[in-house]
């Protein structure tokens, strides 16, 4: 997929989610938060690709109670 | 040379100075001198001058005073403090009810003597890494006024700086401690996930959220996490661990700790003089060993995301109504983070596992490691970008590139400040992270306190 085709699919992914989410925003702001979610977007990717144990599990709190 | 709790405590309690005493000098300092740097949003007087006047009662009563006895302090507007609108940086909360009770570590430090003089400015909800903050001001750096004091807890770090009050309260959620005692040249705490109790505290990210002080010299902080530490059934978040006091053992010198130097991504995102700073920390506690944290820049993308998405959920509703209100230099990114996909979420927390798991690893081999607490010195108010190794980067988030990976699996950190006389701005200070295994604060506060004795690393007063 090029930039474009990327961009486009952010942009409407952003638009669908703040109508879903609830928000009534102006085209000015909706512009900006599309720019922030390709940067989020971006860095997300990275996170995405990186290789990890799949017996990881996704606890919401890493376990430093072991340690005395 | 500005003194320490310990010496504010003895004057207090010899009767040398009275607390009230020592509280009008600190008043008449910060009415001099806030007004240059805006690090104040509240000056609480009429409570300080009860606080100290039942300081110098019980004296006069014979009776035994707290190690904090008589000692001024501020905290970040986030702290709830009883009879006010907690503000957290938000103009949006200033008409929110008063506080009915104070937070808990603002009440463990007034059960200990300590006199609440003000609260402090900040990025707005925590989310910025340079105070720069559009309803109440920017911050301004006291060793240069035109330049940001770092952020979230941006006003804590100048009111320290500015020899205003000798400790203040901050929170640290990927760096918001670390990064203004870095930039003010002021040494900062951010203890262990979970060793400070947070009720009471505006939240930003619950799984990410640290609360610690910053003060001027080691030992005052040692002093002030030791009185705040201590189990609490009112936050789930506050593990069930005894006190595990600091201060006494703080001048044991880490001979014989196995110490490294965080190389790879901690030195890439480190521009010369941070390098400086690191390398003579690293001269001073003899650290010869260089590491890598395996898959750091994947940690840090995911605290990102997940900050980000906690962020956004948290005030997503506000968001929805009051957008207009929030502020503009970070309601967009709340907003973006609230559409951010549960299954980033779960990913961020497989990577969150592993990487605790890796890291803790390391730990089997060294007790301390370092690295720099921010990639440049302080920045220009204003500044959109920051060039590091040949790149351009956004200048706000990146502030907090170094410390990040850090506070995602909750480690426990202190910052030093070093002054290297290197970089583009040679005349300004630069915190190094002193980072250690969850729970061993004491290995960090040791080394901080080593680095002031040996005077690389120094509180420098700024006028």
């Amino acid at each position: 997929m090029d930039d474009l085709a990327l961009d486009d699919h952010v942009s409407d992914y952003v638009k669908s989610a703040l109508a879903l989410q609830g928000y009534r925003l102006d085209e000015p702001a909706v512009s900006e938060i599309v720019a922030q979610f390709v940067r989020i977007h971006a860095i997300a990717m990275g996170m995405l690709a990186a290789p990890i144990d799949p017996a990881i599990e996704p606890v919401p709190s890493f376990v430093a109670s072991s340690i005395p | 040379m500005t003194p320490t709790i310990a010496e504010i405590n003895q004057q207090v309690r010899s009767g040398e100075r009275s607390a009230l005493a020592v509280l009008e000098e600190t008043l008449t300092r910060i009415h001099e001198r806030n007004p240059r740097l805006n690090a104040f949003t509240a000056v609480t007087e009429t409570r300080a001058r009860l606080e100290a006047s039942a300081v110098d009662a019980r004296r006069a009563r014979g009776e035994t005073l707290g190690p904090l006895a008589g000692v001024p302090y501020a905290v970040k507007n986030l702290f709830d403090v009883e009879g006010m609108s907690t503000l957290a940086g938000g103009r949006i909360n200033a008409g929110n009810d008063v506080a009915t009770q104070d937070a808990s570590v603002v009440a463990r430090l007034r059960e200990v003597g300590a006199v609440l003089v003000g609260t402090l400015n900040m990025d707005e909800h925590a989310y910025g890494f340079t105070t720069e903050n559009t309803y109440y001001g920017a911050t301004r750096n006291p060793h240069d006024a035109t330049c940001v004091a770092g952020g979230s807890s941006g006003g804590s770090g100048a009111a320290v700086a500015a020899g205003m009050v000798p400790l203040t309260l901050g929170t640290d959620t990927n760096g918001s401690i670390r990064v203004p005692a870095s930039l003010c040249g002021v040494f900062g705490l951010k203890p262990s996930f979970g060793r400070l109790p947070r009720r009471g505290a505006f939240p930003f990210a619950g799984s990410l959220d640290h609360v610690g002080p910053l003060a001027a010299h080691a030992r005052d902080l040692a002093a002030a996490y030791d009185a705040m530490q201590g189990p609490d059934d009112s936050d789930p978040s506050c593990r069930q661990r005894p006190i595990e006091p600091t201060l006494d053992t703080i001048a044991a010198r880490p001979d014989g700790a196995r110490i490294a130097v965080l190389g790879g991504y901690f030195e890439r995102c480190a521009g010369a003089q941070a390098r400086a700073a690191v390398n003579q920390a690293a001269r001073a506690l003899g650290a010869t060993a260089h590491v890598e944290l395996p898959g750091v820049d994947a940690a840090r993308a995911a605290a990102f995301i997940l900050t980000a998405a906690e962020g956004g959920a948290l005030h997503r509703e506000r968001l929805i109504d009051r957008y207009d209100e929030f502020e503009p230099l970070s309601r967009d990114r709340l907003v973006a983070g609230s559409l951010v996909p549960a299954n980033w979420v779960v990913q961020a927390l497989r990577i969150r596992q592993q990487f605790f798991k890796q890291v803790m690893a390391l730990f089997e081999t060294y007790d301390l490691l370092l690295a720099a607490a921010t990639p440049i010195a302080a920045a220009p108010i204003g500044a959109e970008w920051l060039e590091l190794d040949g790149q351009s980067l956004p200048l706000r988030p990146s502030m907090g590139l170094l410390t990040q990976p850090i506070s995602f699996i909750g480690l426990p950190v202190c910052v030093a400040p070093i002054w290297p006389a290197a970089g583009s701005r040679p005349d300004l200070p630069l915190g190094v992270q002193l980072i250690a295994a969850p729970w061993r604060e004491n290995v960090c506060l040791a080394a901080a306190h080593a680095l002031e004795a040996e005077g690389v690393a120094e509180f420098r007063v700024a006028n």
